[in-house]
C-alpha cells in the first residue's frame, strides 16, 4: 500500500509558494524521505493561482500530483486560493494550515473571509490561521511570508521533519537572508495554538 | 562556480526538477555542446546547463531559433562531442527538415540527444500536439519516455550511449508532468575525461559505400538503411532497455500498459483499487520491445494503453497485435476507453479501470454545497500584463492613436507575452497563429486588397526567430502592412533569456547586439519609428505618423520588460520606483485607467465609486498617470 503523505502548498503567483515547496522537499530529504513535487498553475502567469503538489514517502514511490481527495494537508498564502484547493484535494478531515489575509483580485470581487473559514471548517477540516502576511510585514520584507507560513505549518504538525532540517533547507536556499527568515519561522511557529 | 547541477558529489541525493535533470544527465553523460531556444516546459534545460557551463567547461547557447539550434548541436557532433538539442514541441517542429537530414544522412561521431517537452493539455502553448510522431514516423529516431526527474537524468545519460551506437540521434520526448516535476535524484559520477574537438566527416563513408553500389547517392537505400538497419538494432536495444519492465505476478486480470508520466498514475491506481494486473512500463516506447510485448499479449485477454497525447502507442500495438496475437483486446483512445485530448492523472485510470473490470468507480466526497459557494469565484485571477509592462502601454498607444484617426485596422498578434494584447482591454489583435505567423499572415492579408490597413503585432525574440523571412517577402512582393516591433529586450514569456538583441549570451559573455533598426532597413523597410512606450503621447504621435503615411513601415517600441527591470534592481540592491497613488478629491470615478488601460495594480473601488492603487503592485512606471483625463495619479512622495 502506499505510505506517501501528501500536502499542498497553495497560494498566488508571486507569493514564494514553489521556493516553500522545495524547503519543505529539502527538509524531507535530510529527514529521510523520498520526494517527488509538482507545480500546477492557474490560467494567470503572475498574480494567478500556484500550487506546488509535495509526495513524500519511504517505500512506495508516487507520481508528482496528488490524486483528488488525498491530500493529508493544506498549506495556504491566501485564504480564497486554500479553500479552493481543500475543496478538491483535501482528505475528510485533513488539516488546513492558512493565511489569513487575501490577495484581492482589481475588481474586488471576492468571497468575505468569515464565510472562506466556515467553508473550510465543512469540508470537513481541521483548521489554523494566522495572519502571515502581517506577520512577515512585522518581521522586515512581506516576501518572507513563505517562511512565516512554513515555520506556522511545523508548529501545525503537518510536515514530518525536525525544525533543524527546515532551517538547514533556508540556510541552504535563502542563504543571503538566512536570519530574517529564521526569525520569519519563528513568527510563523509562534502564531499557531496548539 | 559549483551549482547544484554541476556538483561533484556521486551518490548525494538531491532535489532536482525534470529539466535539471535532464541537464545533470547530459553532464554525466559527457554532454560538451548545448542548444535550445527557449518554451515552456523545456527552458530549464538549457538555462541550467548554461549555469554550469563555465565550473565544468562546457558550452552551452541560447539559438536564434530550434532550427538553428539542432545545426548547431548536430554539428559539434561532426567535431566528435557529444550534444543536446532542447525544446518545447513547438520547436521540434521547428527542427524538422534538419531532423529529417541528420536522420537519414548520419550524425557525425559525437552522439546526439533532442530532448523534448510536450505540453499535453496545452498549459503553456498554443495547442498540445504530440511529437513522437513526428520523432516515430517523420524523423524515424528511437524515442525515449522518462517517467521522472530520476529516469529523465539516467535516459539523457543512456542517450547519448545509444545514439553513437545506432548511429542515430536519440528522442527524449518529455512532458510538463516531467520537465515541471520535482524529485530527488541521485547524483551520477562526473566524466573523468572530456574530448578534443577533431572534424570528421561520418556523411563521406556513406556517400563512398553508395557511389561504389549505385554510381551516385540513392536516397532510397538511405532510407532503406534507416528501416533495414538502425530501426532492427534499435528494437534489439528496446527489449533490453533498463526502463522496459514487464512486472507480471501471474495472478493478472489484465494487461496494462504505459509510458512517461502515466506509468506512476497506473501504478498509484493499480494499488489504490487492488487490482493484479500484467503492467508493461514504457520508458523507450519506439520502436517497441517486441518480445516483452509478446509476453504480455501472451497472457492476459485485454490490454489498456495509457499515455499522453495521442494514441501513439496504442496504435503501434494494434498493429503489432493484429498479427500476433488477434484475440487480444486493445483498449485506449481509439475506441474511447480513455479521454482522447489533455493530460491523465490518477483518478482517470482509476475511471477507466474500473469501468474495464465493470467495478464500481470509488466515490470521492462531494462538497457540492461548498463547490457552489465558491464556483462564482473560480475566475477571479484573470490572466494578463504584469503592472508596468511595456506591452501595455504600447498597446494602449496604438488603440488611442487608431481611434483619434477613426481607423478600423485588422491587427494580428503572434506568441509571447503580447499575445495577452489581445485580451480586454486592449484587443491590439484577435488572431494569432505560431512562431512568426503575425508578419507572415500580414503578408497574405496586405495582398488581398482587403479594405482595412493590417498590423501585425510581433515581440523583439519572436521577430528574430521567425520574422525576418516574412518581412523581407513582404519587401520583396510590395506587401504594405504595418510591422510593431514589441523590443523589450529579452525573451520575457519563458524567463528573460537573452536573445540576438540582447547583447549576452546564455553564458553571460558579452557578445555584439544584433540591431533591430539596422535589421529592419536591411530587410527593406524605409520607414521605422523607434518610440518609447513609457512615453505615451510621443508614442501616440509616432503610430499617427505611421497611420497616415502609405508606405510600408516599422514601429519599435522599446522598453525593458518592468519584471526583468526589478529583478536587475534587486539583484544589483538598487532602489526600486516609488509607487503611485491616486488622489481621491481628483478622482472622479471615470474608470478611463480601468477599461482602457487596466494594470493589475488599479483597483476599483465600488463603495467608493473611485478607483485606488495597490503599492505593493505598483511598479512605479507612471504610465497610469499620463493616461488619466483627471490628472489624479501622481508618486508617493517619501
Amino acid at each position: 500500500m502506499n505510505d506517501n503523505i501528501n500536502i499542498i502548498v497553495v497560494g498566488v503567483g508571486g507569493q514564494g509558494n514553489v521556493m516553500a515547496a522545495r524547503l519543505i522537499g529539502d527538509a524531507a530529504i535530510e529527514a529521510g524521505y523520498h520526494v517527488a513535487m509538482g507545480e500546477t498553475h492557474g490560467a494567470g502567469q503572475r498574480g494567478g493561482a500556484v500550487s506546488s503538489h509535495v509526495r513524500l514517502w519511504k517505500k512506495v514511490s508516487c507520481g508528482p500530483l496528488i490524486p483528488e481527495a488525498d491530500a493529508d494537508a493544506v498549506l495556504g498564502l491566501e485564504p480564497f486560493e486554500a479553500l479552493k484547493c481543500a475543496t478538491k484535494f483535501l482528505k475528510p478531515n485533513g488539516i488546513v494550515v492558512t493565511n489569513e489575509c487575501p490577495v484581492m483580485p482589481s475588481d474586488r470581487n471576492y468571497l468575505e473571509i468569515s464565510k472562506i473559514f466556515n467553508l473550510l471548517k465543512k469540508i470537513p477540516a481541521k483548521v489554523f490561521s494566522l495572519d502571515g502576511t502581517s506577520l512577515a510585514k512585522e518581521v522586515g520584507d512581506v516576501a518572507s511570508l513563505n517562511i512565516v507560513m512554513i515555520g506556522s505549518a511545523y508548529r501545525a504538525g503537518i510536515l514530518p521533519v525536525k525544525e533543524k532540517h527546515l532551517k538547514n533547507a533556508i540556510k541552504d536556499r535563502l542563504s543571503k537572508a538566512v536570519d530574517l527568515n529564521f526569525k520569519a519561522f519563528a513568527a510563523g511557529k509562534n502564531a499557531v495554538k496548539k | 562556480m559549483e551549482t547544484r547541477i554541476s556538483q561533484d558529489a556521486p551518490g548525494k541525493r538531491v532535489l532536482l526538477l525534470g529539466n535539471e535533470a535532464v541537464a545533470r544527465g547530459a553532464i554525466e553523460g559527457n554532454c560538451q555542446f548545448a542548444s535550445s531556444y527557449p518554451g515552456t516546459p523545456a527552458s530549464e534545460i538549457l538555462e541550467a546547463l548554461a549555469s554550469a557551463s563555465k565550473d565544468l567547461g562546457i558550452y552551452a547557447q541560447w539559438s536564434t531559433n530550434e532550427m538553428v539550434a539542432v545545426w548547431s548541436a548536430a554539428g559539434a557532433t561532426y567535431c566528435g562531442l557529444r550534444s543536446l538539442v532542447s525544446a518545447k514541441h513547438h520547436g521540434a517542429a521547428w527542427m524538422t527538415d534538419p531532423l529529417i537530414n541528420f536522420s537519414h544522412w548520419q550524425i557525425g561521431k559525437g552522439g546526439l540527444v533532442v530532448a523534448i517537452g510536450d505540453d499535453p493539455q496545452g498549459h503553456s502553448s498554443s495547442n498540445e500536439f504530440d511529437s513522437r510522431n513526428l520523432a516515430s514516423k517523420v524523423f524515424e529516431i528511437p524515442i525515449l519516455e522518462p517517467a521522472d526527474p530520476r529516469e529523465a537524468k539516467d535516459f539523457t545519460k543512456l542517450g547519448f550511449e545509444l545514439s553513437e551506437r545506432l548511429k542515430s540521434p536519440i528522442y527524449v520526448r518529455l512532458t510538463t508532468r516531467v520537465c515541471h516535476a520535482t524529485m530527488d535524484v541521485v547524483l551520477g559520477e562526473l566524466p573523468k575525461e572530456k574530448r578534443s574537438p577533431d572534424y570528421y566527416p561520418t556523411t563521406v563513408e556513406l556517400g563512398m559505400e553508395m557511389i561504389q553500389k549505385f554510381g551516385w547517392v540513392n536516397m532510397a537505400y538511405l532510407h532503406e538503411r534507416i528501416h533495414k538497419k538502425r530501426l532492427k538494432e534499435a528494437s534489439e536495444v528496446s527489449n533490453k532497455f533498463p526502463g522496459n519492465v514487464l512486472k507480471m505476478d501471474g495472478d493478472e486480470r489484465i494487461g496494462v500498459i504505459a509510458s512517461g508520466v502515466c506509468r506512476h498514475y497506473v501504478e498509484e491506481a493499480l494499488n489504490k483499487l487492488g487490482i493484479h494486473a500484467a503492467f508493461m512500463q514504457l520508458g523507450m516506447s519506439f520502436p517497441l520491445p517486441t518480445k516483452k510485448i509478446n509476453k504480455l499479449l501472451g497472457s492476459v485477454k485485454k490490454v489498456v494503453v495509457f499515455e499522453e497525447t495521442d494514441p501513439f502507442i496504442e496504435t503501434e500495438i494494434r498493429s503489432y497485435a493484429k498479427d500476433v496475437a488477434p484475440n487480444v483486446k486493445i483498449l485506449g483512445k481509439i475506441n474511447g476507453f480513455t479521454p482522447v485530448s489533455g493530460e491523465l492523472n490518477v483518478r482517470e485510470v482509476i475511471k477507466t479501470l474500473s469501468n474495464t473490470l465493470g467495478k464500481p468507480i470509488p466515490l470521492l466526497p462531494k462538497r457540492s454545497k461548498i463547490k457552489k459557494e465558491i464556483t462564482p469565484y473560480q475566475g477571479i485571477r484573470r490572466i494578463g500584463l504584469c503592472p508596468g509592462c511595456s506591452h501595455r502601454a504600447a498597446g494602449y498607444a496604438v488603440k488611442k492613436a487608431t481611434r483619434d484617426l477613426g481607423i478600423d485596422y485588422i491587427g494580428i498578434g503572434d506568441i509571447g507575452c503580447y499575445g495577452m494584447m489581445g485580451l480586454p482591454p486592449l484587443v491590439s489583435f484577435m488572431l494569432t497563429n505560431c512562431m512568426g505567423g503575425s508578419i507572415g499572415m500580414a503578408n497574405g492579408m496586405a495582398k488581398t486588397g482587403v479594405n482595412k490597413p493590417v498590423i501585425a503585432f510581433i515581440g523583439d525574440s519572436t521577430f528574430y526567430h521567425a520574422g525576418v523571412p516574412s518581412l523581407i517577402n513582404a519587401t520583396f512582393n510590395n506587401a504594405k502592412f504595418i510591422t510593431v516591433i514589441l523590443d523589450n529586450r529579452v525573451t520575457g514569456m519563458t524567463g528573460f533569456q537573452p536573445h540576438p538583441g540582447s547583447g549576452y549570451t546564455a553564458m553571460e559573455d558579452k557578445t555584439k547586439r544584433v540591431d533591430l533598426e539596422a535589421l529592419v532597413r536591411a530587410c527593406g523597410v524605409d520607414n521605422v519609428e523607434v518610440l518609447d512606450p513609457y512615453n505615451i503621447a510621443k508614442s501616440i504621435d509616432g503610430v499617427k505618423r505611421v497611420l497616415e503615411g502609405q508606405e510600408a513601415s516599422v514601429i519599435i517600441f522599446r522598453r525593458l520588460c518592468s519584471t526583468e527591470f526589478l529583478r536587475r534592481r534587486r539583484k544589483q540592491g538598487l532602489s526600486l520606483p516609488r509607487p503611485f497613488a491616486i488622489d481621491p478629491s481628483l478622482c472622479d470615478g471615470c474608470r478611463t485607467c480601468i477599461d482602457e488601460f487596466g494594470c493589475p495594480a488599479i483597483i476599483w473601488d465600488d463603495k467608493t465609486g473611485k478607483a485606488f492603487i495597490d503599492d505593493a503592485l505598483c511598479m512605479g512606471c507612471g504610465n497610469c498617470a499620463q493616461i488619466c483625463p483627471e490628472h489624479a495619479i501622481k508618486v508617493v512622495k517619501k
